[in-house]
């Protein structure tokens, strides 16, 4: 497991392929969400609520937590962080199997590892690999697109139990576009039924850190990634043997 | 020559679909608690039974992927072959239920697409099998796509109840869909023609699933008979006045 782990790792290092994919994809497509999309202005922002909706606001008591921010910029902008982080996911984690078929390394380590083995240090690479990449896309999203977080460690934590969900499954589905005879666009596919939960979970949970509402879905993710990964790990040996 | 060839349930569906049909437009008064137009009521009939049918092939299609991966004689590609078909029937099913949906829905809301969250959960459910059929197409060996595609069935299988608890979840959802008169408010008269109605489409779905596993297995054997134009050439010089092989019109 350790041995599949840090063959994967010095690869990795010598020829980037996944992290470049992953990487690249990530932040081309933030930088033109960021560009493209209006995130500001009336009914994005409470600034520019009309002066009849704030009073009503004020006389019913209802606390206005953040002034720069509606529940639906919110929203729309956790959106768009779970899309790009999912297609970037489901792009960039397949090409950790797609490379040993290619360079016709997959029947070697068919060979020498057990799938478990091989499951495990393949799982282990890819939640490290998707946690950098959320990790080093986190804050040109913040500053591009400029959510207000009313609760940075939920958000965080949200991004970070999602993340790793994500790469359990992306793990599963990465071995199956592998082996079949269309390499990459077949994985958004597949990832969706499987990974919606995650980004329903994540999206709602982001967007209620940013707005300091409620809703904590961090232990429903952890849950889900321990179900998953389980079911993927029972699962893996029959896709990936010969 | 087949002994289920004349079961008879099969031999019920018939007059049993006919009598449902003259009941459901006879029998049953339209409904007027909530329908824009009552007469357009009688989609539970026809709607809702496809829906739950759409579920229901897609766990069997679970169950045979688990007995292919995991069961004894796990290997056997005619389990394979039953999760396809289920899937085949189960995406006919949703399709179906979809379509007559969104009908209903340009009657009774004035759009066919509202973003319910039946409607999501169906159409989640016709991406999954939509990816499972994907999957399939685009691998050649035998062996290794039943094993791919069974695991990803499973997979899907695992993850569909949870979408359907999920996704009244999701931001932009809200239900239109009159849940009330199904769980509560439908008259006895309704309430057996619908249940009359969800059997009749069991028993029809199920004769489709087994007619098509039926024909798998004739095509197996003759596929190992040899080529086709060669056994019909062979068998006419071997028995000229030999009959047509039974079973290809079941």
């Amino acid at each position: 497991m350790a041995a599949v782990f840090l063959k994967d790792l010095r690869s990795e290092l010598r020829t980037p392929s996944a992290i470049s994919t992953l990487g690249m994809f990530v932040l081309t497509t933030t930088v033109l969400v960021s560009l493209t999309v209006v995130t500001t202005g009336p009914g994005l922002d409470m600034n520019a609520l009309d002066g009849a909706a704030l009073k009503e606001a004020v006389r019913t008591g209802a606390r206005i937590y953040f002034p720069g921010q509606t529940l639906v910029r919110a929203q729309l902008l956790s959106a768009f962080f779970w899309i790009i982080l999912y297609f970037g996911a489901l792009t960039g984690i397949p090409r950790v199997f797609t490379k040993e078929e290619e360079q016709h390394t997959a029947v070697l380590l068919r060979l020498v590892a057990r799938p478990s083995a091989i499951f495990a240090g393949k799982l282990i690479f890819n939640v490290i690999l998707l946690e950098l990449v959320a990790a080093a896309v986190t804050p040109i999203y913040l500053l591009l697109l400029q959510p207000v977080i009313a609760r940075p460690f939920d958000f965080g934590a949200h991004i970070f139990v999602g993340t790793a969900s994500i790469s359990g499954t992306a793990t599963l589905i990465g071995a199956m576009v592998s082996r079949s005879g269309n390499r990459g666009y077949l994985a958004v596919i597949l990832g969706l039924g499987p990974l919606l939960p995650v980004l329903v979970a994540g999206i709602n949970g982001t967007a209620a850190a940013m707005q300091g509402t409620g809703g904590n879905y961090v232990l429903g993710l952890v849950s889900y990634l321990g179900m998953m990964t389980a079911l993927s790990a029972l699962l893996f040996e029959k896709v990936w043997r010969d | 020559m087949n002994r289920r060839g004349l079961a008879f349930w099969k031999l019920l569906q018939g007059p049993a679909m006919v009598g449902l049909t003259l009941l459901a437009y006879f029998w049953a008064k339209p409904l007027n608690n909530g329908f824009q137009v009552p007469e357009a009521a009688r989609i539970i009939f026809w709607h809702v039974p496809m829906a739950m049918l759409g579920l229901l092939w897609f766990f069997v299609a679970g169950y045979h992927a688990v007995r292919f991966l995991f069961g004894r004689g796990s290997g056997d590609l005619r389990s394979d072959s039953r999760v396809s078909f289920a899937c085949e029937v189960g995406l006919a099913c949703t399709l179906l239920a979809t379509f007559s949906g969104m009908i209903f829905a340009q009657v009774q809301w004035r759009t066919p697409w509202n973003w319910d969250p039946k409607q999501v959960s169906i159409l989640v459910l016709i991406m999954i099998y939509v990816a499972y059929f994907g999957l399939r197409m685009s691998v050649d060996e035998p062996q290794l796509r039943a094993r791919l595609t069974s695991a990803y069935a499973i997979l899907g299988a695992v993850a569909a109840p949870l979408l359907m608890y999920v996704v009244p979840h999701l931001p932009q959802v809200q239900t239109l869909h009159p849940t009330q008169v199904l769980t509560g408010g439908l008259d006895s008269k309704w309430r057996l023609i619908w249940m009359g109605f969800t059997v009749v489409f069991l028993g029809v779905t199920a004769w489709l699933f087994e007619l098509r596993v039926r024909l798998a297995a004739l095509e197996a054997r003759r596929s190992e008979a040899g080529d086709p134009e060669d056994q019909v050439v062979v068998e006419a010089v071997r028995r000229p006045s030999g009959g047509a092989t039974t079973g290809a019109a079941g």
